[in-house]
């Protein structure tokens, strides 16, 4: 086997046919030369058994079509180390972070094993057309390497030439690598990929690795999801079908890429489906599908082809796709995590507005009204609600109250209720008419509801103490509920649909006769309080505490604590899972 | 390669590697020797300077024949790498060593 001395070190090529004959004929050369290079007994049959292994591989799953391709292995010794390069034809695998055994009885199935046994370092260089298997070990121990037999100068020179080949490939990747890695780290400025950002790296990239189109997809809507997001070819961008695809579902390269957290490959041995949504660009190709993913989570995949199967890619250039995938998964990591934390923030900003609004919403006090004494109370749930209540008195002595419940929570469901609260205080001419004034609302609120696809639940009781009379009018809103002094309960409902649910709808009003006593309006969180067990307050342990209070002429206030000390003490502990108002109106004068 | 009967035993000597080109031929003799008395098979492997997976897949196949008449396969005097591989590869629990 020819070798050659060089400042590298030294080095020599053994090619051989694809048969287990080579394999020996393999041992025997390398094992001559390293022996010369002056590696000590164990080492050379540690060698030749790692490089048995390898060469073993090389053949055994070598395909029919490229079986008349010699397989070569490369051997380089310095005086610190050997390292061999075994470069195959076949469809390549992914090499395992540490081989797992079979079981004892298994007759096969040990060879990447004994290979990670064997050396310090393997790693396996995945191309198209062909892979490159690196196996690394230190020398035990520094010795003065025995003198070869001086080589031709054609020998040396060819041998020098494809050495610096070789280091020439491997140092032109490498340097692409780092130097796109540097420059996309560059332009990031410690911010977070944008689009255009991601668009250029794909064209970069393309430029780089020679390649003719890439493909990107990320799940960043869905864990299962790959959403298209970007992607580069030489004319431009390319037409992708399929907008999203579903990961577990193993129909295409992408998915299978992502399903298997590995790299899918195609090209004339394993060509891409028709029904596959890179088959238009990489039908008579070849490229592969690489998942993108940090630690166990999934972020996406990136696909690199080439129209031209006869143009596979370089070892090298499979490199830079990997390591620019690996890069690219980091950076999605990273805005995703970015994200949640400005949404978190988000969230608590909203929080803290609604929480403001809630507390502005309700009045400090409510007003002092000639024939009646009210109490209102408000609990909120552990989400900021759109409950209200509100007592607005008329010029005419009387006054209308209000009792209004936002569909949902948060931020909106406040604004909700912050507007309600605007639009009733600012047309108090309609109070002694609660049914126009619903419908007015309603005209005035429809429109923001229906965009937000929220309602509102309302009550308005204009309390008209000359007529003795209670004037209502309901949106969807649970009954009013009034007690005579001698503890007869009625319950007050006008049928009509909440505010926001339809455009052009007439509120109606209803006259009740209320001459003495006690009322209570409220919103929903009361009756349907639950205890531990899961069971409703209901509206009728609220009308035994109402009659009972009516009858012993209990003021508003009283009431109310009342009211509160029932809601407490059937929820046990339990934390309530709505806003609860209510609002209490005692009559202190008769007509 | 050659091979001694020595009434339960039969023992297969002469190896000088027992790797993929040369397994095949090595499991087909040693299963085309063995008969119905032999307990053991011994490997003679004093000679035998590399074994690889494909050797130690062969070996395997041989222990799992004299397994199944309650048998057991020894290996004499291996190389201190090999005697090491079969060690690291756990199949020192299917195989009788005899070190050098």
């Amino acid at each position: 086997m020819p070798s050659t001395s060089t400042h590298f070190g030294e080095t020599c090529t053994h090619e051989f046919p694809c048969d287990y004959g080579g394999v020996a004929e393999l041992g025997r050369r390398a094992r001559d030369f390293l022996a010369q290079a002056g590696l000590p007994t164990g080492e050379l049959d540690a060698w030749e058994l790692a490089l048995a292994e390898a060469a073993n591989n090389a053949v055994k799953h070598c395909r029919p079509e490229t079986r008349q391709l010699v397989i070569r292995v490369d051997l380089l010794v310095t005086r610190e180390w050997a390292e061999a390069r075994v470069t195959d034809h076949t469809p390549g695998f992914t090499w395992p972070e540490k081989a797992e055994l079979p079981p004892p009885d298994s007759e096969s199935g040990r060879g990447l094993f004994l290979i990670q046994n064997l050396t310090d370092e393997a790693h396996y260089l995945r191309g198209s057309g062909e892979n490159c298997l690196v196996l690394h070990k230190r020398r035990p121990s520094p010795k003065e390497t025995p003198a070869s037999p001086p080589p031709s100068a054609a020998e040396e020179l060819r041998e020098v030439r494809h050495t610096l080949d070789l280091m020439t490939e491997e140092l032109a990747s490498a340097y692409e690598s780092l130097y796109a890695i540097f420059r996309f780290s560059t332009e990031l400025q410690g911010g977070v990929a944008s689009k255009e950002l991601i668009h250029r790296w794909l064209d970069q990239l393309l430029t780089i690795t020679e390649s003719d189109w890439l493909v990107l997809r990320l799940c960043d809507r869905s864990p299962q999801q790959l959403r298209l997001v970007a992607t580069s070819a030489k004319e431009g961008r390319c037409e992708i079908v399929a907008r999203e695809i579903d990961s577990t579902q193993e129909n295409s390269i992408e998915a299978r890429a992502a399903s298997r957290h590995s790299d899918i490959w195609f090209d004339d041995s394993s060509p891409l489906s028709s029904d596959d949504p890179l088959y238009h660009l990489g039908e008579n190709g070849c490229g592969f599908a690489r998942s993108l993913h940090v630690d166990d989570t999934l972020l996406g995949v990136l696909s690199v082809g080439r129209r031209d199967r006869l143009r596979p890619f370089t070892a090298g250039q499979v490199g830079v796709v990997q390591t620019f995938g690996d890069f690219f998964g980091l950076q999605v990591r990273n805005a995703q995590m970015q994200e949640e934390q400005f949404r978190a923030r988000l969230n608590q900003r909203d929080l803290e507005i609604a929480a403001h609004l809630q507390r502005n919403l309700l009045p400090e006090q409510l007003p002092s009204v000639p024939r009646a004494t009210l109490a209102g109370f408000y609990r909120s749930a552990r989400e900021i609600g759109g409950d209200y209540y509100d007592a607005l008195p008329t010029a005419d002595g009387n006054v209308v109250i209000v009792v209004a419940d936002v569909m949902g929570k948060g931020l909106l469901a406040a604004l909700f209720a912050f507007m309600f609260r605007s639009l009733a205080r600012a047309r108090r001419d309609l109070a002694s008419q609660p049914g126009a004034f619903l419908t007015w609302l309603n005209q005035n609120l429809f429109q923001e509801l229906d965009r937000a696809d929220m309602f509102i639940t309302a009550q308005m009781a204009y309390l008209d103490f000359q007529r003795g009379e209670i004037r209502l009018a309901s949106a969807g809103h649970p009954p009013m509920m009034i007690a005579s002094t001698a503890g007869v309960v009625h319950e007050l409902a006008v049928g009509c649909p909440p505010l926001g649910v339809l455009a052009d709808v007439r509120f109606g009003e209803e006259r009740f006769p209320w001459t003495g006593g006690c009322a209570l309006m409220f919103t929903d969180g009361l009756i349907e309080a639950r205890n531990p067990q899961g069971d409703l307050l209901g509206l009728d342990a609220v009308k035994a505490l109402l009659a009972d209070a009516a009858r012993k002429g209990e003021s508003p206030d009283a009431i109310k604590q009342r009211v509160a000390s029932l809601l407490q003490d059937f929820e046990q502990g339990a934390p309530p899972a709505d806003d609860t108002a209510f609002i209490v109106i005692a009559r202190t004068s008769s007509t | 390669m050659r091979t001694y009967d020595r009434g339960d035993t039969l023992l297969i000597t002469d190896i000088p590697t027992l790797t993929s080109d040369t397994s095949r031929l090595f499991k087909e003799y040693a299963h085309g020797s063995l008969r119905a008395e032999h307990q053991f098979v011994e490997v003679d492997l004093s000679c035998a300077r590399t074994v690889d997976s494909e050797g130690m897949g062969a070996l395997i196949s041989v222990h799992k024949a004299i397994c199944g008449r309650g048998g057991r396969v020894r290996l004499l005097h291996p190389a201190p790498l090999i005697a090491g591989m079969l060690t690291v590869l756990q199949l020192d629990q299917l195989f009788e060593i005899i070190p050098r």
